[in-house]
């Protein structure tokens, strides 16, 4: 166990250099005008040479890079360019409360997803066809149409939330709780039927697998064939998908906060992205990407824990 | 169902089992299949009719009426107006093109992108392979939109540069495909041969292997549409898209969104586009991976039964048979079988794979189930546990150690395990891959009554009795961890725990080395010797029916044509069908090549109304095509089901039926 999760960690270390690699080069080698848009319509050639020059954007890329990740080693993402605020010091004050909404969402999803997913495998018929035919009609919903039709419903006619805002934590969690409901509702929809999709295929497949037969031919409990070991071995490749459904549950999180106006992650970077704010948006980029190789990291272990045959 | 394509087809006779002939064009294959006529109509109309609207100027979408705003459908607006009284429906068809068109080329970039570097990874292999999977792992951990926001950052507001990226982030998808399809395919015969015949790696590439993957890629494709579409809307949403005053989808739910309050109708027309137009594009790929499988599997579209289908299964199931009358030998035996018949659904009704069979079995008597694949075996070993598999339909008269059991009541619950339990073919695939041995054992134990301590004292007991070495690590391993006789032994340790009366072993040996296989036949024996059981023992290879079995039931398409002890079965087969087998079988001391039975069993539907071998039989006239041909007693203890026996075999029974001619390669086993 412990050997695999050093083989793990020896393929997501160098992954996660790749990926800030390859978002360093993306955000800084593409032709851009970031300068003259900086600098202003009326900007002389001279103040936009001097802005590049400011910006550092006259060196030579490999320069930049070397002093960019050098940097980054040690925790020093940079400063804004608009405010000179350090670019972590901005994260850790937002991502925090998109955090809070991609968990509870993925929480949500696996609690209602996965019941969901057992269920239509294990009932067939006309509950398998309707639970199915939901979760592909969710699927086509846009997170932040279905966000605002939340708010007209459930915020605007019935008053039982807040229509937007945020409350923090330690503020008050009831209020915490109550203004993450809509959201999270609006985000997790998505992941919900794709993890009850996911489940219920992975059910069906198991259930017809030699094993299944092994243990009812040996007298195994129905109830204990499903819901014990069908579901165990079901939930390697639904963990799986832990990673893949981090990264769409934040982007959604990203989107329905302009809903709400939730001051989280979302709104940091279109804030810095209207105001062309290279380092800010390479950092949360960066960082949020390096979650999600945490993430998948911690889920290959998890797996590895669920199922012996993994750690080969 | 025989996978052995080599074999030749049966003169004059049904081809294998593949699906109908499709008839019609593709109109007619459309119309029967109305959800996915429905998709393309939907897709078809937005593309068609934004395409129109924008090529050629229909409508107005930057129009004001500001003495019009906000208004709800109408005659002059068909779905209403917005906050500057602009067109709703002008602006949707105005602002669906671009969404179509930069969708469509993020999933083109995606798809070429993604077959190309797929392709080189599944067919070139080795770091060509490991680099392409890391970079398909960093694009998979890429938050999009994330990205997508970043390069609007640097680029500014360019919705075709955003979806050009979108294409490169979703090309991962595509790789993953397209390379475990190359590989597959690669490893199939066909492009071995193509090599072998100096084709060049780009012809196998384009002749071989894509034609392979158009249609996942296809199906793929579709549904990587829908995100697209998603995203491009999130994007206009976000304010990254069309510049106003210019129409986009997501701009229009963000303009919609700041009148909420005051006309919520607004969000209506401008959401269901693209729910509608995205949940087409997903239920089209859907439906395309449904009818790809189906296809696969040689049947057609519809998976559900239809309602004459459930009033067959229904009066298969109510079908009575009367308790075997007491002078056909069955009387007191552990297993009395009569008139057994396995139906499942096909085309518009059932179809048997098992279609009347009498069998018994006494205690400590070992009876094997002989035939080729396909020919009805397991389904008859499984009809016995209650465990064919979902649409089949159990019917007639089962009665396991004096008690009969009712076939469609799940009567068998309660007694699986005790009264009858199964050994299976792949051992390494019989056990639950996630439990250890002990923890597999504890469970089967506990259920037939045993306390922990008990069913601790006990699994080491079964196991001991397996002859298995080691007993407390093979507790503690994890079924991959023992070897395929170990496992097999592990699975007859299970089988036994409920001191089962009758014992069902089917292709206990196949899977397994050739000295492994003695020794687990060895086991049965000693096993058998020892508990007294029945045992029916299903098997192709009648070289371990002699090893282990009393008496043998020969069973042929469904039926049994042939039932006799051992012995008077190998001396003088009574059917020319166990003629056939006999003389498949290698033997060591004969000096004849083992001949193959030309044709293979045709598949269950396919089946005459005459004796079902005359097809395949060297010594088939027209009296074998005139009528059902029927079980006929040949002396104490034999039955056989061929019109023409007594002309062919003498009464010694050292005769065999002569060489079949035409000696096609054909495997006897699947």
């Amino acid at each position: 166990m412990i050997r695999y999760a050093l083989r793990r960690l020896a393929y997501s270390v160098p992954m996660l250099f790749g990926l800030a690699s390859l978002v360093f080069v993306l955000l800084n080698a593409l032709p851009n005008d970031i300068a003259e848009r900086r600098a202003g319509e009326e900007a002389s050639p001279e103040a936009i040479a001097a802005i590049r020059a400011d910006l550092g954007l006259d060196r030579p890329l490999t320069e930049r890079y070397w002093e960019w990740v050098t940097a980054v080693l040690t925790g020093d993402f940079g400063v804004s360019w608009h405010n000179g605020q350090s670019v972590l010091t901005g994260i850790v004050q937002t991502a925090p409360i998109t955090l809070s909404m991609v968990v509870l969402s993925l929480v949500v999803a696996l609690v209602i997803g996965v019941p969901i997913g057992a269920l239509a495998a294990t009932r067939g018929g006309l509950a398998d066809r309707g639970l199915v035919g939901a979760t592909v009609v969710a699927m086509a919903v846009p997170n932040f149409w279905l966000a605002l039709v939340l708010v007209l419903f459930f915020a605007l006619s019935m008053g039982w939330f807040p229509a937007t805002g945020y409350v923090d934590l330690s503020a008050s969690p009831g209020e915490w709780l109550r203004h993450l409901v809509l959201p999270v509702a609006a985000v997790a929809t998505v992941s919900i039927s794709v993890i009850a999709r996911q489940t219920r295929s992975a059910m069906l497949e198991n259930l017809g697998r030699d094993y299944v037969r092994t243990l009812r031919a040996a007298g195994v409990d129905e109830r204990s064939v499903v819901y014990k070991h069908v579901l165990k071995n079901a939930a390697t490749p639904v963990l799986t998908t832990f990673g893949i459904q981090f990264v769409a549950l934040s982007g959604g999180s990203i989107i329905v906060e302009q809903v709400f106006a939730v001051p989280g992650l979302g709104q940091h970077t279109l804030t810095a992205l209207a105001r062309g704010d290279v380092p800010v948006v390479l950092g949360i980029l960066v960082l949020t990407a390096a979650a999600v190789v945490v993430i998948n990291l911690a889920v290959d272990l998890m797996n590895a824990a669920v199922n012996p045959k993994v750690r080969l | 169902m025989s996978t052995d394509v080599t074999a030749a087809a049966p003169p004059g006779g049904a081809p294998g089992a593949g699906p109908p002939r499709r008839t019609g064009g593709g109109i007619a294959w459309l119309l029967r299949r109305p959800g996915i006529l429905a998709c393309l109509i939907w897709i078809g109309l937005v593309f068609v009719a934004s395409s129109v609207a924008r090529l050629f100027s229909l409508g107005n979408p930057l129009e004001q009426d500001l003495g019009n705003a906000l208004a709800g459908p109408s005659a002059a607006h068909p779905l209403g107006t917005d906050q500057l009284g602009r067109d709703v429906l002008d602006r949707l068809l105005f602002g669906g093109w671009e969404t179509l068109l930069s969708a469509w080329l993020a999933v083109v970039i995606a798809v070429v992108l993604g077959t190309a570097l797929g392709l080189l990874a599944g067919y070139v292999g080795g770091a060509v392979d490991t680099v392409t999977s890391w970079v398909q792992d960093i694009l998979i951990t890429l938050p999009t939109i994330l990205v997508l926001l970043a390069v609007a950052t640097v680029l500014g507001n360019d919705i075709w540069a955003a979806m050009t990226v979108l294409g490169v982030l979703m090309s991962a998808t595509f790789i993953r495909l397209v390379r475990s399809l190359t590989v597959s395919v690669r490893e199939e015969l066909y492009v071995d041969a193509a090599r072998v015949s100096g084709l060049s790696g780009a012809r196998i590439l384009g002749r071989h292997i894509l034609p392979n993957a158009v249609g996942p890629v296809f199906i793929q494709g579709s549904a990587a549409l829908g995100t697209a579409v998603v995203v491009q809307a999130g994007l206009g949403f976000l304010g990254l898209g069309a510049p106003p005053p210019y129409p986009s989808w997501g701009g229009m739910i963000s303009e919609a969104a700041t009148s909420i309050s005051l006309q919520p109708w607004l969000l209506v027309p401008s959401g269901l586009m693209i729910v509608l137009t995205v949940l087409a594009l997903n239920l089209l790929g859907d439906y395309l991976r449904d009818e790809m499988y189906a296809a696969r599997q040689g049947r057609g579209g519809a998976t559900q039964p239809s309602r004459r289908q459930r009033r067959a299964a229904d009066a298969l199931a109510a079908r009575e048979v009367a308790e075997p009358t007491v002078d056909d030998g069955s009387a007191g035996a552990v297993l009395r079988v009569r008139d057994l018949r396995v139906s499942f659904p096909h085309d518009d009704g059932f179809v048997d794979v098992v279609s009347g069979v009498d069998l018994h079995i006494g205690a400590g008597e070992t009876v094997g189930l002989v035939g080729e694949s396909g020919c009805g075996k397991t389904m008859t070993g499984l009809s016995l546990l209650g465990l064919v598999p979902s649409p089949g339909v159990v019917s007639g008269y089962i009665e396991i150690d004096g008690r009969r059991v009712s076939t469609h009541d799940g009567s068998f619950a309660g007694r699986r395990g005790r009264e009858v339990a199964l050994i299976s073919q792949e051992p390494m695939v019989a056990l639950d891959p996630v439990f250890t041995v002990g923890s597999l054992m504890d469970e089967v134990l506990r259920g037939h009554g045993y306390d922990r301590a008990g069913a601790r004292t006990r699994a080491a007991e079964l196991l001991e009795l397996v002859g298995i070495p080691r007993i407390e690590a093979v507790l503690r391993s994890y079924p991959h961890q023992l070897s395929g006789g170990m496992a097999q032994r592990v699975s007859i340790a299970i089988a036994l725990a409920g001191e089962p009366r009758l014992l069902i072993a089917d292709e206990p040996t196949t899977a397994l080395d050739v000295t492994v296989q003695a020794e687990i036949l060895e086991l049965l024996r000693r096993l058998q010797a020892d508990l007294g059981m029945a045992l029916l023992f299903i098997t192709h290879d009648l070289g371990v029916v002699a090893d282990i079995c009393t008496r043998t039931v020969v069973m042929y398409a469904g039926e049994v044509v042939e039932q006799a002890p051992v012995e008077d079965l190998f001396d003088s087969p009574r059917h020319p069908y166990s003629g056939a087998l006999l003389a498949a079988t290698p033997q060591v001391d004969d000096d004849h090549d083992p001949v193959g039975i030309r044709g293979v069993v045709p598949p269950p539907g396919r089946w005459p109304e005459h004796c079902r071998f005359a097809g395949r039989c060297s010594f088939a006239t027209d009296t074998c095509r005139s009528g059902p041909a029927v079980l006929r007693p040949a002396g104490p203890d034999r039955v056989h089901r061929c019109v023409r026996s007594e002309e062919l075999f003498d009464e010694r029974g050292d005769v065999r039926p002569r060489r079949q001619p035409a000696p096609a390669p054909v495997e006897v086993s699947s």
